[in-house]
């Protein structure tokens, strides 16, 4: 399939996600709601992976990019920080860390009890 | 100056050559540092302020492609199906790994924000940091936070996240990949999931589903979290 057409398919699960979530006013975003709702899709072969192949590799080896912009947008508000630059940023630095840690942490020990728990059935 | 910048072209083709930069930085010297979002955002920030252009004239174009951060997130869903089978298999750990972070992310924050003394209005804007933007602004502003604070801690926890990923899981020794991926997921939303991406499909899949997940818990979770400290 072209990159166009492909381009169309993604951009049309995206939108129906954006309109889902609007309608509903469910919490979700519109993009994590189309992020489910294209996993759906592929689950049950009504999109195929190779009719998304070109424009997901795309998007998923340039995945950075998008991300610039709304960094970039930084510079504008720093200066509301003035005065708690260092507690805010060891907050957030030292958080992202430990939750990180804890999460991983939390999933191997949880994937042993499962695990030991198939295991004595 | 302003006759070539003030137009959408302008910040479509900054970006993409301070993307290029941050890639190209980043094969060349193999340390966590050369991230290349962290040197895409600088390099454009430095550029902006060195010419004296107004973060306006950048804006136009860079808001085509923060548009395209939609259609982004919606492909996460294909590294994810083809974990399909690790993600069923995994599906009580996945769960309870989310919570466990997500909850802990927002007592951290909130009592580390209490203990500093900072305003509980810069603490409700620091709560969503570990959420994709889209929630995180919005629950910033239901607790009554500035929004424009609450973009800066999402972005700095997801830099956070994208630089030092790899290091963190490596040093504390959390090998399985759909722990790495959960972890990073939740602990650096989309953002830390470009960094998982990198890493591998699994990790990758795992991180976009996570900062997902963490979105949803987290909006459930706040209001009361908060209201328990301030």
């Amino acid at each position: 399939m072209s990159m166009v057409k492909e381009l169309l398919m993604i951009m049309l699960v995206y939108f129906s996600g954006e309109w889902i979530s609007q309608v509903t006013g469910i919490l979700l975003p519109g993009n994590v709601i189309g992020m489910i709702l294209l996993l759906f899709l592929l689950m049950v072969n009504i999109i195929k992976l190779e009719q998304i192949a070109k424009i997901s590799a795309l998007f998923l080896n340039n995945l950075t990019l998008f991300f610039i912009p709304a960094g970039v947008g930084i510079m504008v508000h720093y200066h509301l920080l003035e005065g708690i630059v260092v507690p805010f940023m060891t907050i957030i630095v030292v958080s992202t860390f430990l939750v990180m840690i804890i999460t991983g942490y939390a999933v191997e020990i949880m994937q042993r009890m499962v695990n030991n728990g198939s295991d004595h059935k | 100056m302003d006759l070539i910048t003030n137009n959408i072209g302008f910040g479509l083709v900054l970006t993409y050559i301070a993307f290029k930069i941050g890639i190209k930085v980043k094969k060349r010297f193999a340390v966590a540092l050369a991230n290349p979002l962290l040197i895409g955002i600088v390099t454009i920030i430095a550029f902006l302020l060195l010419f004296d252009i107004p973060y306006e004239n950048y804006k136009s174009g860079g808001d085509v492609i923060h548009f395209f951060l939609g259609p982004a997130t919606v492909i996460l869903a294909v590294p994810l199906y083809r974990q399909i089978k690790e993600l069923k298999k995994n599906m009580l750990p996945i769960l309870t790994g989310v919570l466990i972070g997500s909850l802990s992310a927002l007592v951290m924050v909130a009592a580390a924000s209490k203990f500093a003394g900072l305003e509980p209005s810069i603490a409700a804007s620091l709560m969503p940091k570990s959420v994709t933007m889209p929630i995180g602004l919005e629950l910033s502003e239901a607790l009554g936070g500035v929004t424009a604070i609450t973009v800066i801690s999402i972005v700095v926890t997801g830099l956070t996240g994208a630089v030092f990923a790899e290091k963190t899981v490596g040093f504390f020794k959390i090998k399985n990949e759909v722990a790495q991926g959960i972890g990073i997921g939740t602990s650096a939303h989309a953002l830390g999931t470009t960094k998982a991406v990198e890493m591998g499909d699994v990790q990758g899949g795992m991180s976009g589903l996570a900062s997902g997940l963490t979105g949803i818990f987290t909006a459930i979770l706040a209001p009361f979290i908060y209201r328990l400290f301030f």
